[in-house]
């Protein structure tokens, strides 16, 4: 297969990275060569995440290297950043939150609305898919399991290269039993919702 | 089971570099692993964290990298692997005893991980270590993935023991970070246990050993030479042609990637085993090409070996790299750019340009990392900054604190490396005579920060160190140190701060601001070195360790989260105190539930200082920005609305005062119009107006209090305003009425001369009536005319003897004081003029000065500190009583006055009745003064119909405008004798009227922007609250403030007479002369004592000073968003009106 480059990114501490690596580890375990990689700096303290997911090649790569084939964004200003990466025929999976970085706020800046930032997304790939992962955690029992949301919608996607058992299974192996629970039915509230999409 | 400890030979996992190193290490039987935490290197640390216990050797993350360096090297001498871990910074800092190490060789083989960071993403710089394994004598290998990183790791030991060197991996961030297949080798047996055996020719370099050891080391590296010469970690291309390429470590991953998508097959000589450099792979590989082109991150390190080699065997090759900028010198090496340089290298037609991508639409803000929302950290540096200012010196350190160097707490002027901060404040503070401050965390202090602080203890250095206790290593994930939870020197920093010689040590707890606060005040004011330890910990660790109290977020009350009344009511404010002025706001909030007389809460919309203030000045303003160490800004706040300044400063009757919050019985209320003298007292009125006055002519008869103040502000509004006044000097009862001794003649002087270098002509002796009419005045031009001419005329009551020689009125009294040598004087009355006669005669040698006024003494009207003055001068009071009639002496002159005493009285227009209750007393007396009235002086002034009222004064209302649109009154010809500063207030006032009318239409409201507030109207006749004296003291009552006109408003009270100790003072020495003006310190003190009660309508203070992920700002408003807040309390503690909480 030819490689396929899918590009998490996020806010730090929203779960992009954990995602890119239970997104690696099902692929891994289908026996498809996989890298995972993280761009992250001082990201813990609120800044931005990005990390990369290239299936079908080994490649130890800068995650900000290559073209986005799926974007999967947790937070929409961040995967707006990404827009220039896109190409007509990427996919984007997008959460439908727009989270103000802290220095918006104390410079009292305008922030792009989500439906500008969609726009923008619509403009630069194929197809963009917006569904409202916060709520879902929510419903799920969590705000944590945002990235299960995401990675339960990925997985309703033609592009993704495992299938969802395959997908839940490589992230079910870690956390306490709570967090499995609600992380299992985020997987599957975020699954439904990107198949009841057009 | 962890996979990284399984036994299963060929086992693939997907792995970070850092895990594939650990796992490397595994396979070579490691026995003791060292290192302290550093992105990107951290993982290696916290992964042997995990497992070491299960394995049975030793891990602990060292204090700092030299002694892991050291420790590890200790362990290496018992026959041990070692296995030590640290980003690139610490290795330098290892550099000394790395230096030695090659020297003495190791016994069991010992691996340096050191991380680098091309592109700087963590760290404050790059660096080429490989650099270092060259110049100190340690093999270097330099894997492109993280399989490769294990295989190395475990080949390294290997190495190192046979070549007896310490083996240098060096990794970039690129590899630690990349999750990879990695495919496992056998696991080696850990071996913890090894033997010391003495020997003392080679552990002990001494210069006697160090010359053969030095030789030694020559030929150690050439064993290392001989194995990475046969090592698969270097392969050098079967194919030829003229170009080829070079790749030395993760750039290989790059490399291999361009040449793929250029779909071309060059052959590249793929190096990861960089020193010693192995000649026989390299020479044959030179010898083939013509160009050779060296991708390789950071430095030309190869890419200069090469060029050596090449030259030194004579070969034609031309190398390229750096050094011909045919690559890029800094950051890590990107894929795009890589190709773009070998599509050139190659001669390759270049690519067409990157697809143009659709021009941005929106643009995105940025995101920075933060302090974390709940990081206590935050609230130090709030403090820190609210108490030094941004004029102080900040020196940062290595830590999460390093992001307090951003916005909004700019905490960090100077970061440089771990445990710099002290000595680098030494330096500064050395050199520039200031007091400078260092910040550093509890495991930098560990790490390296108390030989500096030691350092500064001994050569006294004037440093304020802030020691930042959050018990745990935080930025890089949370790794444990000394003052962890269970680490021996848990909570113990203050002992050891003291231990090292520190004498002035605070140690607070972080989560009180207003603690923390006070400790660095006192610290600021400390001599020498000066250290406060904030303790509390990390907001983050305590999540997720879920020991965080469940408090849900607080809320913010929008019925407290306001301004003062003048936004509300669509004016601007023009203070916009500084960021450090706020932040004193915010921090002086803390009252002390004892001294909360009235809440915030009770007086909503701004403070009951201001609300009183007849001006509008906003007091807060200037005197939080006193407290920030602003005067410039403070006098700014004061002049913005006080026509004279300094007049005001000197005469003001001082509502503001009683109506402090922190007044009241055993408390005395901040002194703010002593606060207010002493920016007048330095400062002077900027003379230059803002614009020449050009538009249209006003005239303005009588140049008192209300004359100048509302000159003045027409000019500010664009209008050329005259003076008329029948004085030859301007100042009216300033100038006449007001004794030097309260209002020093200077200062009247400097203020009214500044108000007419606004460009505005004063015709003095031009008498109303006498000289001209007002419609003359209309006759010459002026489109309006104002009368401010004052009540001048003292009144003298119908009583008995009251015109004999010897009897005067206060106003012909104070204007030309007569020689009262000798004299037994009776002053009738008991308001300010009648103080200001009795003590103006007690000046002018009079031998007696006796007050007789009707009201008990504690009802007194006078300033009661200038009645106690008066009676400490000398002066007897008589309360209680009133005089029946004056008799004359032999000579004609009065020489008895007849006192009753009295039950009730009343004042009316026509002076004071009252009722005796007692027989009349006899008083002699050589001079009688009535200071109970005055009247308006119309005589000669022909005015329109209506306009006089049956009372002698004129009808106009709170603007001054009366029946005939361009003719407008203010002062104390409206409604009689007020203060100095309400006939201000109403000059301003007629002027905004005045500037409504020209202006054609214009509501006053927006020509009031942003100007004071008028006072309500008097009603008709009798002014029950405004009894005789020039300085009364009516209760000013001011209007556009929506709550001060409810008189059910439940503010505070006033208060006694007696017990308002006059705030600050310092008449209660004795002094016979007005107090002197405070001093800086004294103003300091006494500003920081005012809780600045009543700010801002979405004053944002929340957001803006605080900084927090946690508040955002919707629609102007800030907002708590639930999802990030903890609870931490900080803004609740700071909120400047309270408005933040947890509020059933």
């Amino acid at each position: 297969m030819s490689p396929v480059t899918f590009v998490f990114v996020g806010v730090g501490g929203q779960g992009a990275l954990s995602a890119a690596g239970f997104l690696g580890e099902a692929v891994f375990h289908k026996g498809i060569p996989v890298t995972v990689s993280q761009l992250h700096g001082m990201s813990q303290r609120g800044g931005s995440v990005q990390a990369a997911v290239t299936v079908g090649v080994e490649q130890v790569l800068s995650p900000a290297s290559n073209p986005i084939d799926v974007l999967i964004g947790l937070e929409l200003i961040e995967a707006a950043r990404l827009k220039a990466r896109l190409r007509p025929g990427s996919v984007v999976l997008c959460n439908d939150q727009v989270v103000a970085p802290s220095q918006a706020a104390l410079q009292n800046l305008r922030l792009p609305s989500s439906a500008e930032l969609v726009a923008e997304l619509r403009r630069h790939a194929g197809a963009v898919r917006v569904i409202d992962g916060t709520a879902l955690a929510e419903q799920a029992g969590s705000g944590w399991a945002l990235n299960a949301v995401l990675l339960g919608a990925l997985s309703a996607l033609p592009q993704c290269p495992v299938s969802g058992d395959e997908l839940l299974t490589a992230m079910l192996v870690e956390g306490s039993p709570r967090a499995r629970e609600f992380n299992q039915r985020a997987f599957a509230l975020g699954r439904q919702a990107a198949s009841n999409q057009p | 089971m962890d996979p990284l400890l399984s036994t299963e030979v060929g086992r693939r996992e997907l792995l970070l570099g850092n895990e594939a190193i650990v796992r490397g290490a595994l396979e070579a039987g490691v026995g003791l692993v060292t290192g302290y935490p550093g992105t990107p290197a951290s993982e290696i640390g916290d992964t042997f964290a995990r497992l070491h216990r299960s394995l049975g050797i030793h891990f602990e993350y060292s204090v700092n990298e030299k002694v892991a360096l050291e420790l590890a090297f200790g362990a290496s001498l018992t026959g041990v692997r070692a296995l030590t871990s640290m980003k690139h910074l610490g290795l330098t800092y290892g550099a000394d005893p790395l230096s030695t190490m090659p020297y003495i060789g190791v016994v069991g083989g010992m691996v340096i991980v050191s991380a680098a960071d091309p592109g700087c993403l963590t760290s404050p710089n790059e660096q080429d270590q490989r650099h270092l394994g060259r110049m100190l004598g340690l093999p270097t290998l330099d894997p492109a993935t993280p399989d490769e990183a294990r295989r190395m790791t475990a080949w390294a030991f290997e190495l190192s023991e046979v070549c007896e060197l310490p083996v240098l991996l060096r990794i970039t961030t690129r590899v630690c970070h990349t999750r990879a297949q990695v495919s496992f080798g056998a696991l080696g047996p850990q071996r913890g246990l090894g033997t010391f055996r003495k020997d003392p020719k080679r552990f002990l370099p001494t210069p006697a050993h160090a010359r053969r050891l030095r030789e030694e080391l020559q030929r150690r590296l050439d064993v290392a030479c001989r194995m990475i010469s046969d090592s698969p970690f270097n392969t050098a291309p079967a194919g030829s042609g003229a170009k080829a390429l070079v790749a030395a470590g993760a750039p290989r991953n790059v490399v291999r990637a361009a040449l793929d998508r250029l779909g071309q097959s060059v052959p590249v000589l793929e190096l990861g085993a960089l020193h010693p450099l192995p000649h026989e792979l390299i020479l044959p590989f030179l010898k083939q090409h013509e160009d050779v082109l060296v991708v390789e991150e950071l430095t030309p390190y190869l890419e200069d070996s090469l060029l050596a080699i090449a030259h030194h065997f004579g070969l034609p090759v031309r190398i390229h790299g750096k050094r011909d900028e045919q690559m890029p010198w800094p950051f890590e090496l990107e894929l795009d750019e890589v190709e773009r340089r070998v599509r050139h290298f190659l001669g390759l037609e270049p690519a067409a340009g990157p697809q143009p991508t659709p021009a941005a639409a929106i643009a995105l803000p940025a995101r920075g990392p933060v302090l974390c929302a709940g990081c206590l950290h935050r609230n130090v540096f709030f403090a820190a900054s609210s108490v030094f200012g941004d004029e102080a010196t900040y020196v940062n350190d290595i830590g999460c604190y390093t992001l307090g160097a951003n916005e909004p707490h700019r905490a960090g002027d100077v970061l440089l490396a771990m445990g710099s901060s002290v000595p680098l404040a030494s330096g500064i503070a050395r050199s520039t005579g200031q007091r400078v401050v260092a910040f550093l965390g509890d495991s930098t202090f560990f790490h390296s920060g108390i030989p500096g602080l030691v350092n500064a203890v001994e050569h006294r250095d004037e440093v304020v160190v802030v020691i930042l206790d959050n018990r745990i290593t935080a930025m890089t994930g949370f790794q444990p140190n000394p003052t962890s939870p269970g680490a021996t020197q848990s909570g113990r920093i203050p002992a050891v701060v003291r231990a090292l010689g520190v004498e002035d040590l605070a140690v607070v707890d972080a989560a009180d601001v207003h603690a923390t606060v006070r400790a660095l005040e006192r610290a600021k004011r400390g001599r020498g070195v000066s250290v406060v330890v904030a303790e509390g910990p990390c907001a983050q660790w305590v999540l997720r360790h879920g020991s965080l109290t469940a408090q849900p977020p607080p809320t913010i009350d929008p019925s407290r989260c306001h301004t003062c009344g003048m936004a509300e009511a669509g004016l601007h404010c023009e203070l916009s105190p500084s960021l450090r002025a706020q932040k004193r706001m915010a921090v002086q909030k803390e009252v002390p539930p004892e001294r909360s007389r009235g809440t915030v809460a009770e007086v909503p919309r701004t403070s009951p200082c201001s609300l009183e203030c007849p001006v509008g000045i906003c007091i807060p303003a200037y005197v939080g920005a006193i407290a920030a160490g602003e005067p410039e800004r403070a006098y700014q706040a004061v002049a913005l609305r006080a026509a004279l300044p300094s007049i005001c400063a000197h005469i003001c009757h001082r509502p503001c005062e009683e109506r402090c919050v922190l007044g009241g019985p055993g408390s005395r209320p901040i002194a703010v119009n002593a606060l207010k003298q002493y920016l007048t007292d330095r400062h002077t009125p900027d003379p230059v107006p803002q614009r020449p006055p050009s538009g249209q002519p006003v005239a303005i008869v009588g140049a008192g209090p209300a004359g100048l103040a509302a000159a003045k502000e027409l000019v500010k509004r664009g209008y050329a305003p005259t003076l008329f006044d029948a004085r030859e000097r301007p100042g009216g009862m300033l100038e006449y009425a007001i004794p030097d001794y309260r209002l020093p003649p200077e200062v009247l002087r400097q203020d009214v001369a500044a108000v007419l270098a606004l460009g505005i002509p004063f015709k003095g002796g031009r008498r109303l009536g006498r000289d001209f009419t007002v419609e003359a005045l209309g006759d010459q031009g002026f489109a309006a005319v104002l009368l401010a001419l004052g009540a001048q005329r003292g009144a003298r009551p119908g009583m008995a003897g009251a015109q004999l020689p010897g009897v005067d009125d206060a106003l012909s009294f104070l204007e030309r004081p007569p020689s009262c040598r000798g004299e037994a004087v009776l002053v009738l009355g008991g308001g300010d003029v009648a103080v200001d006669v009795a003590r103006t005669a007690l000046r002018r040698g009079a031998a007696t000065v006796t007050l007789c006024f009707p009201e008990p003494e504690a009802q007194l009207t006078a300033a009661g500190d200038t009645v106690r003055l008066a009676v400490a001068e000398g002066a007897r009071l008589v309360p209680e009583h009133a005089a029946t009639s004056l008799e004359a002496g032999a000579d004609g002159r009065v020489s008895r006055a007849v006192l009753a005493a009295v039950r009730g009285f009343r004042r009316t227009a026509a002076g004071v009745t009252f009722e005796a209750a007692g027989p009349a007393q006899p008083l002699e007396v050589s001079r009688v003064v009535f200071a109970t009235g005055q009247r308006s002086d119309l005589a000669g002034i022909t005015l329109p119909a209506g306009l006089v009222r049956d009372n002698g004064w004129l009808g106009a209302d709170v603007y001054g405008r009366t029946s005939s649109p361009w003719l407008f009154a203010a002062g104390d010809i409206v409604n009689g004798p007020d203060t100095v500063t309400a006939a201000m207030a109403g000059g301003v006032r007629a002027a905004w009227a005045i500037d409504s009318f020209l202006s054609a239409g214009r509501e006053i409201a927006a020509c009031a922007a942003p100007l004071p507030r008028p006072r309500a109207a008097h009603p008709d006749g009798p002014t029950p609250l405004t009894p005789s004296g020039v300085e009364g003291r009516g209760r000013e009552v001011p209007l556009g403030s929506p709550s001060s006109l409810d008189p059910s408003t439940p503010l505070t009270t006033g208060f006694a007479r007696d017990e308002r100790e006059a705030a600050f003072n310092r008449l209660a020495s004795g002094a016979s002369n007005e107090p002197a003006s405070l001093t800086a310190d004294e103003a300091l003190a006494e500003a920081q004592r005012c809780l600045l009660c009543g700010m801002c309508k979405n004053c944002n203070s929340c957001v803006e000073l605080l900084g927090c992920p946690a508040i955002a700002r919707t629609d102007g408003e800030p907002k708590i968003v639930a999802a990030l807040c903890v609870s931490c309390g900080a803004c609740e503690a700071t909120c400047p009106n309270q408005a933040i909480g947890n509020r059933p």
